[in-house]
């Protein structure tokens, strides 16, 4: 049974599930129901050291760079419009092949062109994260973001952290005006 | 106070203390109704008594109404009487005619203690061919109220919107080909019948109105129902006897089932023509006795004919019009007549006329109305009685109502409407 978070909660992954070696990030949200433009959510990861800064551009795993250079961490490419059940997109980690000096992989999203189109997380509903163990196929953590966000056009949905010898996660759910650009200049790289 | 942009969402209690709102709604835009939805926590329309618009302006205990007119309108909104099962109100604007995007500017305003806290311009860049709008939404979420600034709506207008909401789905569609909006329709009627049961007699001829209307396949046709009464100095009669009471009482009966907003144009005419208000559930009563004019020592249609299809031009709906004619005599002009009549036949009017024959009347014109050459369709359909309020009234609705249908279907085909 999953364990649902509240933003802000964290929880031991390594405890959670003892077997977890591999996992499964999965993001979800609706998809517009209104007449308009699509929205076009990107999920991103940033492998972070404990700086809080990648340690070089690739370590912005993103649908254009959709693999770290080390493997450990993956994106399994874009959904343009957030139509079907279950994940919209996935992020896959290898714990094990996470670098030593990789502290923390956090887990955004991003409205594409949202100025243009004038959207924002506020419009977008039922977003969740969650974690799956890609070896069993157990959901091993959850994080619903209903009414987490307003006029952002950006967010930190996640983190996945190393504590110790253990790996947790953190229900971060915190918009950022300003999009990608100001999401990746927070973590120090330059788009 | 505070600006809100769509997708914006705050506590309540960051705004206000308050439980009492007023949320106003002013729309710059020729033709849009302003109304709120009570949902459940599913966004859901359980209580179609909780849909307050300007033709339910309450919700059953009072916690939501509706003041205002046209398209500014406030709504007093009173959070701590709502039943624990409405858990979302949602102020919409909605135009079957045009699309929102038409509005040259707005705003929702929400105020409380008689002070504005906040404020939601509202713009046409954010939409497109939208003819339903979701503009603001107050909501319970953890045990206390939030407040979503949303703008966001449907190109199929107030039909998408009840269906969004799980109002009575539509029928199966391909039974009837572009039907208009079903859902708002059946909700309108439903609440223009609850209505009626304030004037006596009104329910049995709505119900007899219905009827005639169901066989023909317009249960839930949209008409703007414009009726037309002939003043001239013949028509004395009928005025003292009550006759033309209970013809405009059967006249409104017929508009609400077809009538967006269940009211009647009427529009007096002798030697001129008048146009002389709405009558509707609210003044039905005292509407003719009310009426104040002279009776005028002549007839002439082409005036009025003129008059009518003038407005209805000029109202710019998209739904098609139907005009009682009531008359006791004949026109004194028939070519300026027979004209208005044929050019009118492209547009989306169909033209129903009743003859009231007292005595002996040439009716010439009217009776070869069907046989007049030269019209894009058949637009016009008459028929005559001696004394049309002693006919049954089922036999009246039948009369009332024939070859709508077929002008409905022939109209649609050649493009009027």
């Amino acid at each position: 049974m999953a364990l649902t978070l509240q933003k802000g909660g964290n929880l031991s992954l390594s405890k959670q599930d003892p077997n977890l070696k591999r996992l499964v990030v999965g993001l979800g949200w609706d998809a517009r129901s209104t007449d308009g433009q699509d929205f076009d959510l990107d999920a991103s990861a940033f492998l972070l050291s404990s700086t809080g800064r990648v340690r070089s551009d690739t370590d912005f795993i993103f649908y254009n760079q959709l693999k770290s250079v080390d493997g450990s961490v993956e994106h399994t490419g874009d959904n343009r419009t957030g139509e079907g059940e279950g994940d919209d997109e996935q992020i896959k980690i290898n714990l094990g092949l996470v670098p030593a000096d990789v502290d923390k992989v956090a887990v955004t999203v991003t409205i594409h062109d949202a100025d243009a189109r004038r959207q924002n997380f506020g419009q977008v509903r039922n977003a969740f994260i969650r974690v799956v163990n890609e070896d069993s196929g157990a959901e091993v953590v959850r994080f619903d973001l209903g009414e987490d966000f307003s006029t952002e056009t950006a967010a930190i949905f996640a983190e996945v952290y190393r504590s110790g010898a253990e790996w947790k996660f953190r229900a971060v759910g915190q918009g950022y005006a300003g999009g990608l650009k100001a999401l990746c200049n927070s973590y120090g790289v330059q788009i | 106070m505070q600006d809100l942009a769509p997708g914006q969402k705050l506590k309540l209690a960051d705004l206000t203390p308050q439980r009492q709102l007023s949320v106003t709604v002013d729309v710059q835009h020729p033709d849009a109704d302003l109304s709120v939805f009570g949902l459940d926590a599913d966004r859901q329309l359980k209580d179609d008594r909780y849909f307050v618009f300007f033709n339910q302006p309450s919700s059953p205990g009072g916690e939501l109404s509706v003041s205002g007119s046209g398209t500014s309108r406030t709504f007093a909104v009173k959070l701590d009487a709502l039943p624990a099962s409405i858990e979302r109100l949602m102020f919409v604007a909605t135009s079957d005619s045009q699309p929102l995007n038409a509005m040259r500017g707005g705003a929702v305003t929400l105020a409380a203690g008689g002070q504005d806290v906040a404020r939601m311009p509202l713009s046409s860049a954010d939409l497109v061919g939208q003819k339903a709008l979701m503009l603001l939404e107050l909501y319970r979420h953890s045990g206390e109220w939030r407040v979503a600034a949303v703008n966001q709506g449907f190109n199929g207008g107030l039909k998408a919107l009840l269906e969004y909401f799980g109002g009575e789905a539509a029928p199966d569609a391909a039974a009837a080909p572009a039907a208009p909006a079903v859902s708002l329709v059946k909700e309108r009627q439903a609440v223009l019948l609850r209505k009626a049961e304030g004037t006596p007699g009104m329910v049995n001829l709505i119900k007899q109105a219905a009827v005639s209307l169901e066989k023909r396949g317009l249960s839930e046709a949209r008409y703007r129902v414009k009726l037309v009464l002939d003043i001239s100095a013949s028509m004395t009669g009928e005025f003292r006897s009550g006759a033309v009471n209970e013809l405009v009482r059967r006249a409104l009966a017929l508009a609400t089932r077809l009538d967006d907003d269940g009211q009647v144009d009427v529009y007096l005419f002798g030697i001129r023509a008048q146009r002389r208000g709405k009558v509707s559930l609210d003044n039905v009563t005292d509407f003719v006795p009310g009426l104040k004019f002279g009776f005028e020592g002549g007839t002439h249609y082409s005036p009025i004919l003129k008059m009518v299809r003038e407005d209805s031009r000029q109202e710019q709906s998209t739904d098609p019009v139907l005009v009682l004619f009531i008359t006791d005599g004949a026109t004194s002009n028939r070519r300026a007549a027979e004209r208005e009549i044929l050019e009118a036949s492209s547009e989306p009017i169909f033209w129903k006329f009743m003859g009231i024959e007292a005595g002996r009347v040439d009716f010439e014109f009217l009776e070869k109305l069907d046989d007049m050459p030269g019209r894009v369709v058949d637009n016009a359909d008459f028929f005559k009685v001696k004394s049309p309020i002693n006919l049954p009234d089922s036999e009246l609705f039948e009369l009332l109502v024939n070859e709508l249908e077929s002008w409905d279907r022939d109209s649609r085909k050649a493009g009027l409407r």
